[in-house]
């Protein structure tokens, strides 16, 4: 499907080709040429001359219209309300891939998963690949990491590039509130000689996940609602809760038919609490942050891995296509530097942005190959040509193309593809893909991602740790 | 196999601890949970179906009376990844409030490494007063300010309050929980369910109270009491609590 190699097959750094045009996502060379593709980062007029510190606040399954300042009113987040108010938020902005390790690893690098070799959960970022504290600490950043890893192990006492701050391990109601006091004491007590790069990682709203599959599974053993006293509290169910388009068969997998409608609302009053647990967490870093008299002088990033299915489709959990799982925050704050209460509908921006935007901010060029876009000039109002379609991987062998109005996904060796008209069918409830109108539409779609298929520099997959052999029981030595 | 009846619904989510109450021996005899008391649970992880074998650490609450007061000390220690994490309080109160509201309290977080050194930057120290509906917080650098309309108290605080609530339908309390000792978190309700009966080692059982928290920024919790009041169980989210030692001071 794809050449396989481990050597980088961009130009000279600089070098604009039409295959980073490709690449990022735009039909032109004006957009790469712009100085927000590629990392051609000139410093901006005006750019004040002290570098910012940088918050990097990274959350688990949540998805996009998951915070009551998007829209969800069965959840209260003051806090990251606060931040959507405070800085810009992305509306159309998507997942590399809807589940952890990988769409983490795009998070780090600003490559797709194919390329930093973390197509499944548990493997670490490619030794080519160099991750954000890498990037950054040679540069002249204090670079700390707190919280859930994954890359491979979902917590680690060391990680390159990074300090860590050993805050536990675990889910996220057992660990994310050491993880905002570990690191809202570090932003108040730290040296202050350098700028500082902190990761702070939350699990949370994770925790749905300890409810609401079968690992584990802590719901109701009857399919009944556990407790009375909730049930005029429970929230309503989505328009799209039963909707099944045709789909390639790896989806029927993820359909739950077992829960009763109470369980279903139960399972989203759960995820809403859990949501509501991270938005605690968040404002201790924001409370810290300003304690230390930084707010203006610290750019603000806030995403998550991937969306949780939260009963549409019959979903729970993540691995799928549609937007409940792909769809996740990007918000970005500072203010004085970043436009504030700026709800920006219209660019397709991807978690491989993380990378260059926080690079622009730092006065540092992205690692060569990094295939996102820097936000900057979008969070600063300026206008700029930008990327015309999106792209995640899903399961491996599933891709997703994201245009402006529509969506494609496909799964190789599987016959269903799907079409969305996204504008016509938010929900995602009419698989369009034999519709004969939309023949030119969908033969485009599949176009452009083959396109794309052909810019990125695959690597092979990096080991799992997390499918490791059973050892085999030592035999006592002869003689002993 | 038979069932555990510990495992069903009218139980939820006592499944959570069933492997832990198969061994579990309960205390017996009065006491008194108005008074000065030390008690110690073993702390367990619930992210999988069922609690991990082996507690992960332990919460400790030391209460001491004096006249109308109370003093609730509490000293919490937990085994980390990579470390651990250690959190001593002190919250003072009347020693007759229904939720256990500290009108004052200090805490410590400390994060040590695996060889016990305190990871650097790590500590938090505070203390809250609260006054005219307000708590004021403070550190070293940041006095913060939380308006608190009505109750309100400190998660906490609730294993000891609740171990004097009527064993009974009551109204159920309703309060703003100051989690974690800062993070509020306003329309939460504590209220008596029912009697339950647990069953524990040897194929024994125990009558219990139970008495269920719903709220915001918080998955249901439940706690169950014994007849004489001692809270021997608690399901907070992820997080389960196993009363191992209880007396009276």
């Amino acid at each position: 499907m794809r050449k396989v190699s481990g050597k980088r097959r961009r130009g000279k750094r600089g070098r604009v080709t039409r295959r980073d045009v490709l690449k990022a996502g735009a039909v032109g060379l004006g957009a790469a040429m712009t100085g927000c593709a590629r990392g051609a980062n000139a410093p901006h007029a005006g750019q004040p001359r002290t570098r910012p510190n940088l918050l990097l606040i990274v959350c688990d399954q949540l998805g996009l219209d998951a915070i009551a300042a998007h829209g969800w009113p069965d959840a209260k987040t003051p806090n990251l309300d606060r931040l959507v108010h405070r800085g810009t938020t992305f509306i159309e902005s998507h997942s590399t891939n809807p589940v952890c390790s990988p769409a983490r690893s795009s998070i780090m690098t600003g490559r797709m998963p194919v390329e930093t070799g973390v197509v499944t959960n548990g493997r670490p970022i490619h030794a080519s690949r160099p991750n954000l504290g890498q990037w950054l600490r040679p540069q002249g950043y204090e670079t700390v990491y707190c919280g859930k890893w994954h890359l491979p192990g979902s917590y680690q006492a060391a990680i390159g590039g990074f300090a860590v701050l050993p805050a536990g391990a675990g889910q996220g109601d057992l660990l994310d509130t050491a993880v905002s006091n570990a690191c809202a004491a570090w932003i108040r007590n730290r040296p202050r000689e350098k700028p500082y790069l902190m990761v702070a990682s939350f699990m949370q709203p994770h925790d749905i996940c300890h409810w609401g599959n079968a690992r584990g599974n802590r719901m109701p053993p009857d399919l009944g609602l556990p407790f009375e006293r909730l049930r005029d509290r429970l929230p309503g169910l989505p328009p799209n809760h039963a909707s099944e388009p045709e789909a390639p068969e790896v989806l029927a997998r993820h359909v739950v038919r077992t829960y009763s409608e109470d369980m279903w609302r139960y399972y989203l009053y759960l995820y809403a609490r859990q949501v509501e647990m991270l938005d605690a967490d968040v404002g201790r870093l924001l409370d810290a942050v300003e304690a230390a008299g930084e707010l203006e002088n610290t750019v603000i990033a806030f995403t998550s891995d991937h969306g949780d299915g939260r009963a549409r489709h019959l979903h729970v959990s993540k691995w799928y296509p549609y937007e409940e799982a792909v769809k996740v925050p990007m918000i970005v704050s500072c203010p004085g530097r970043v436009n504030e209460g700026q709800r920006d509908t219209t660019h397709l921006v991807s978690g491989l942005d993380v990378m260059p935007t926080l690079c622009d901010y730092a006065g540092v060029e992205p690692p060569d190959g990094c295939g996102g876009l820097s936000l900057r000039p979008l969070l600063e109002g300026r206008g700029t040509p930008w990327r015309k379609f999106v792209v995640s991987e899903w399961q491996t062998k599933g891709r997703v193309l994201r245009t402006p109005q529509y969506k494609y996904a496909m799964f190789e060796g599987d016959p269903v593809e799907m079409l969305f008209d996204m504008k016509a069918d938010p929900w995602e409830m009419r698989n369009a893909h034999k519709d004969p109108a939309l023949a030119a539409v969908l033969a485009r779609h599949r176009k452009l991602l083959a396109e794309y298929q052909t810019t990125l520099d695959v690597v092979e997959p990096t080991r799992s740790a997390e499918r490791r052999p059973r050892p085999k029981p030592k035999r006592p030595a002869a003689g002993t | 196999m038979e069932p555990d009846p510990n495992d069903s619904l009218e139980r939820y989510p006592l499944r959570s601890l069933v492997t832990t109450l198969r061994t579990y021996k309960p205390p017996s005899g009065p006491f008194d949970t108005a008074g000065s008391w030390d008690q110690t649970w073993g702390v367990y992880t619930l992210a999988g179906r069922v609690a991990t074998a082996r507690p992960v650490g332990s919460l400790t609450l030391r209460r001491r009376v004096g006249g109308k007061d109370a003093t609730l000390e509490v000293a919490y220690d937990k085994t980390l990844s990579g470390g651990r994490q250690k959190i001593a309080a002190t919250l003072r109160g009347r020693a007759d409030d229904p939720l256990a509201t500290p009108d004052g309290w200090t805490f410590q977080i400390d994060l040590l490494d695996t060889a016990g050194k305190p990871v650097p930057h790590t500590q938090v120290r505070k203390r809250a007063a609260v006054e005219k509906g307000t708590i004021t917080i403070r550190d070293a650098a940041e006095t913060r300010r939380i308006a608190v309309a009505g109750p309100y108290t400190v998660n906490w605080c609730l294993f000891d309050a609740v171990q004097r609530l009527p064993r009974e339908k009551t109204k159920p309390l309703a309060f703003t929980l100051i989690d974690h000792f800062d993070q509020p978190k306003p329309e939460t309700t504590l209220a008596y369910r029912k009697p339950m009966t647990v069953g524990v080692a040897g194929g024994l059982t125990v009558a219990t109270h139970a008495y269920e928290q719903f709220g915001r920024g918080n998955v249901p919790w439940v706690y169950w009491v014994d007849e004489a009041g001692r809270l021997l169980f608690v399901v907070a989210g992820l997080e389960g609590y196993v009363l191992r030692e209880s007396k009276q001071a």
